[in-house]
């Protein structure tokens, strides 16, 4: 239908709109959080070339445009996002952006990884649990989810490749590019992805059973079964569709989080990714290291809730029309 | 059993958890093919219970007991949730009173009719034929565009036809309407009205019609069983219940009703009951700047 599709079409262009608004205020909140950190990234300087003079000290923050007011730096910073230009990292021989791309592939591969596999598990648990409600399946799944809830993921991390180092010795640590290598580096990908996703898919199962829980309890839940619908079609054919837009929002905001947040895991496992990178600029003090990061974790965020927006008029109609 | 009744139960009573709380005790009701059988009471009178316990829709922690208690043919009396699908299933169907409720927000009206159909055991090349003629039949307007909507894009009162043709599509014996006009607007409500007799007319199905309403019920109804806290008050044709001979009870919820001849007759009536109203019991007067004079 024309109307339904114009209606859709102001909806996407609404959303657009304040996404592009977000973004901006994003830099400048990325742009003022990172000089607001205590620290100077000159200091590295100190410690490899001995102490150097003030004039030697003012004549490099003059270099790298420190001595300049912060609204020039910030506006120079944003005009250069927009060429692609992240600049140069302020201790390392680099260019950011560089960084990011050799980085990002890794952090994202591993989020959705992790997320896809989060989504098998957690989808059939969670429909069963909530189907069977307060039954000896409901019991068990949920004492499972507690158990995946409560345990750090690097116990469970260290625990795979303590246990594979004494007995099965497969490769677990280390990364190796998908270009290079695509079946490989699944390999080595598999065993991270997996810890990242069992606390997930708990957390999935919690929201799924929750969800069906309280939509089998809907007046309309009566009319499906006044119609001759077991509980298992209600929930399969109904209580499903009618959670996927919370179950989404969820999804697609915790997959946006592994992006950055993986530090732990990328350690244990030795991936090279955002994480990693991230929180090394931090204790240099890189400016512009951390701020495209933050920002590129920040755009992937930003854009994750846009998918995410623009997937709920399709899930669910009433949403998108005034 | 005797043939003639779609639904007869007899000392049929149902109560809740431990000891105590009954919520139906002894009620005897039958439902013939072609009938409007009222259920009146007022609130708590266990009318809807009746209701749904003729598809077996209450509650994990009912107890259902009956003598007997045939539905379409089948002896239900110890029935289990599985027992209940091939009734539900096409043989008896149920429209409830909030149709902006009682549809999946999700789902296209016309889908959710050819659900009905399916579970019913029609063929696939004819749910949909099926789904757009039994709309038609309940005139709702355009049909064919119609079923492409979801309920959020229906009216009320085009929504309870969604839900009273679901029902009727996979041409059930029996129909439970409780209480299918209380969420309308007046009008709507006597369109509604008019929609049921109309089923009457022109098919054979047994209609169970709950209302508190006795106004909807003396227009509607052929026969009608009063309940009063679970128990059977009175049961009969509908003039014998609500005009010749009505039970005491019967009578007080008769009288309950206000009627066009109860009325003030004129502006200045209203006035004199509004200020005949004793001081201590009259609404305590607003501190606001209307009573400064």
């Amino acid at each position: 239908m024309s109307s339904t599709l114009r209606t859709y079409g102001r909806y996407i262009i609404r959303k657009l709109g304040s996404t592009a608004f977000v973004l901006v205020v994003l830099s400048l909140i990325v742009f003022l959080m990172v000089r607001l950190v205590p620290g100077d990234p000159l200091a590295g300087y100190y410690d490899t070339q001995g102490m150097p003079s003030d004039t030697k000290i003012a004549a490099l923050r003059a270099q790298l445009g420190l001595d300049r007011p912060w609204p020039v730096q910030y506006l120079t910073w944003f005009a250069a996002l927009f060429r692609g230009d992240f600049g140069d990292s302020l201790t390392q021989p680099y260019s950011v952006g560089s960084q990011i791309a050799k980085r990002l592939p890794y952090s994202i591969e591993l989020s959705l990884l992790s997320t896809l596999i989060a989504i098998a598990i957690a989808l059939p648990l969670g429909l069963l649990a909530g189907r069977r409600e307060g039954a000896w399946p409901d019991a068990l799944i949920r004492a499972g989810a507690f158990f995946a809830i409560s345990m750090p993921s690097f116990v469970i991390g260290l625990a795979i490749v303590l246990t594979n180092s004494r007995t099965l010795r497969l490769r677990l640590v280390g990364a190796v590019p998908f270009a290079q290598a695509p079946l490989d580096n699944l390999r080595l990908m598999l065993a991270p992805a997996l810890v990242l996703a069992f606390p997930f898919a708990a957390e999935l199962v919690r929201y799924l059973r929750a969800n069906v829980i309280e939509d089998l309890k809907r007046p309309y839940a009566v009319t499906l079964r006044s119609k001759g619908l077991t509980r298992g079609q209600m929930v399969s054919r109904h209580s499903l569709r009618n959670s996927l837009v919370p179950l989404s929002t969820v999804v697609g905001l915790h997959l946006a989080a592994l992006v950055g947040g993986t530090v732990v895991i990328e350690n244990v496992f030795s991936i090279p990714g955002m994480g990693q990178f991230l929180i090394q600029s931090i204790s240099a003090s890189d400016y512009p290291s951390v701020q495209g990061a933050v920002f590129v974790i920040g755009v992937i965020f930003i854009v994750m809730n846009l998918a995410i927006e623009l997937l709920y008029p399709l899930i669910n109609p009433r949403i998108g029309e005034v | 059993m005797s043939a003639g009744n779609v639904v007869a139960a007899t000392n049929l009573g149902i109560a809740y958890g431990g000891a105590g709380g009954f919520a139906l005790d002894g009620i005897d009701f039958t439902l013939r093919p072609g009938e409007i059988h009222g259920i009146v009471g007022e609130s708590g009178s266990g009318k809807s219970t009746l209701g749904l316990s003729l598809l077996g829709l209450l509650p994990d922690n009912a107890r259902l007991s009956a003598d007997t208690f045939d539905v379409a043919g089948h002896d239900m009396a110890s029935a289990s949730e599985r027992d209940w699908l091939p009734v539900r299933r096409g043989v008896g169907s149920m429209v409830f009173q909030e149709p902006s409720t009682a549809l999946d927000p999700t789902v296209p009206v016309g889908r959710q009719i050819e659900e009905s159909l399916e579970l019913a055991g029609w063929p696939r090349e004819k749910r949909r034929p099926r789904a757009l003629q039994i709309l038609e039949r309940v005139h709702l307007p355009e049909p064919e565009r119609r079923a492409g909507m979801y309920p959020h894009q229906l009216s009320g009162g085009q929504r309870q036809r969604v839900c009273i043709a679901m029902a009727l599509a996979p041409r059930p014996k029996f129909l439970i309407a409780d209480e299918p006009t209380s969420a309308l607007d007046v009008t709507v409500q006597s369109e509604i009205l008019d929609l049921f007799r109309e089923i009457r007319e022109v098919t054979d199905i047994g209609i169970a019609f709950i209302s508190h309403d006795l106004a909807v019920i003396s227009q509607i109804a052929d026969r009608v069983t009063v309940l009063y806290r679970g128990r059977l008050i009175q049961h009969g044709t509908v003039h014998e219940v609500l005009r010749d001979h009505p039970e005491p009870y019967t009578r007080a919820l008769l009288d309950a009703v206000p009627s066009v001849h109860d009325a003030p007759k004129s502006k200045f009536d209203i006035h004199r009951t509004a200020y005949a109203t004793p001081r201590g019991d009259a609404a305590p007067r607003t501190r606001t700047g209307d009573d400064d004079e």
